[in-house]
């Protein structure tokens, strides 16, 4: 008897925190089916940008079935978040959890169904692990995957420890079966930094390039993803570190580079102003060059 | 069979279609780099046809004016900050942004910068 009290004890206990952050979670609709999003702030939600569609304009849907006119802020097409500003949106915001989450714990998502009602699923952290290369095409410094199943509405939905505080943003994607989840603690950086700014600050080199497929420098007879250096901005830092149309990029800073999404997940916002270096091929021979890192967008 | 499908989401979910019921569908990535990144038990990585011309170009190519508009896309700006930052009306940006993902025959913003970095349009 005593067991099965405890038992009906935690099933409540979990329909409390699917309570509680009901109302801060909303449905988002964009372009495509709807998805969730969470407020982050006062008239902020906290979304993905895959629910964005070619215009800037979206509807929430509150808790209390409210339809509110929402803007896009800013998304970051690093991490695949997306800030909308609504306003008349009265619901309270969350915050991210302060405790890292641990593998093995027990978590909770809460979303949106596609007719606005609170949708809940649980499941256990699964693993953490990054920088994860995951998916359509995203690069997040760390990553928590989950066993709790989650539909496409749970885009942008809530990730809650067993305390019912925020541990990350649910994406919807799979990889291996366990869903994808944004760490809190790094999507509410991010929020923050669109809601102040409208973007989130990356580096910039001034290099336009596309995929190519060279002989490997090391392994004789394999071959390997490089870029190829296609276009370079007059006045950028790539054309004061002398980088030619036609030079092959290999490594920036030590990471390879095999695609141009690899050297966008590079240009992050704490490499600006710091000088890297360059392996390049150049007519067939090595040449190594040193480029100090620029910002995106500083005009 | 499991696969992984690699493309942008129009072209992946045109080739999702396509798709029998022996096929186990384990991820889909913007290009096959990210899928070995990936590192998923499949036997094969399927790639979307891209609608566009043979050669992996565009039919038609984007206007300076669009190209440019592209680049403040890219930097996750919204349609009133471009249009604040370029000096012209929200309404013409909207018009450049529906050209631009037209063009590159993608539905929205974030497909259209994949597409474009892909394409080497973006300078970064």
């Amino acid at each position: 008897m005593r067991r099965m009290e405890s038992l009906i004890s935690l099933s409540n206990s979990i329909a409390d925190i699917v309570d509680a952050v009901a109302p801060s979670v909303v449905q988002v609709q964009g372009r495509r089916r709807p998805a969730s999003g969470l407020v982050c702030g006062d008239g902020a939600v906290l979304t993905l940008a895959s629910v964005l569609g070619r215009n800037d304009g979206l509807h929430v849907r509150t808790h209390d079935g409210h339809a509110l006119d929402a803007q896009l802020a800013g998304w970051d097409p690093a991490t695949s978040l997306a800030v909308l500003q609504v306003d008349g949106l009265k619901a309270p915001a969350l915050s991210p959890s302060s405790v890292a989450p641990r593998v093995g714990h027990i978590a909770i998502a809460v979303a949106r169904s596609w007719s606005n009602v609170v949708t809940a699923t649980s499941g256990l952290v699964s693993i953490i692990g990054g920088p994860l290369r995951t998916w359509r095409r995203t690069s997040i410094e760390q990553i928590i995957r989950t066993s709790a199943p989650m539909h496409d509405g749970f885009a942008g939905g809530a990730f809650l420890d067993a305390s019912g505080t925020l541990i990350g943003v649910t994406t919807a994607s799979a990889i291996r079966g366990l869903g994808i989840v944004i760490p809190a603690s790094i999507a509410w950086q991010t929020a923050a930094a669109l809601r102040q700014h409208g973007h989130v600050k990356r580096g910039y080199l001034g290099i336009a390039s596309q995929p190519v497929r060279i002989a490997d420098p090391v392994q004789a007879g394999a071959n390997t993803d490089a870029l190829l250096v296609t276009h370079v901005t007059p006045g950028s830092p790539a054309e004061g570190a002398g980088v030619l149309v036609g030079d092959v990029i290999l490594e920036v800073d030590g990471r390879r580079v095999e695609s141009p999404e690899d050297l966008l997940d590079l240009l992050t916002g704490d490499r600006i102003g710091t000088a890297v270096a360059l392996q390049l091929r150049r007519g067939g021979a090595p040449v190594t060059v040193t480029i100090t890192i620029g910002e995106r967008l500083n005009s | 069979m499991r696969v992984a499908l690699v493309g942008t989401h129009v072209d992946v979910e045109r080739l999702r279609a396509r798709l029998d019921e022996s096929m186990e569908v384990l991820g889909e990535f913007a290009t096959l780099a990210d899928a070995r990144h990936a590192d998923l038990e499949v036997d094969a990585y399927l790639l979307a046809p891209e609608p566009s011309s043979s050669d992996g170009g565009l039919l038609e190519p984007l206007s300076a004016r669009e190209l440019e508009v592209l680049e403040q896309l890219a930097s996750g700006l919204s349609n009133k900050a471009i249009a604040a930052r370029l000096g012209i009306s929200d309404q013409t940006v909207k018009f450049h942004v529906a050209s631009i993902t037209g063009k590159l025959g993608v539905t929205n913003r974030t497909e259209a910068v994949r597409r474009a970095l892909r394409l080497g349009l973006i300078a970064l």
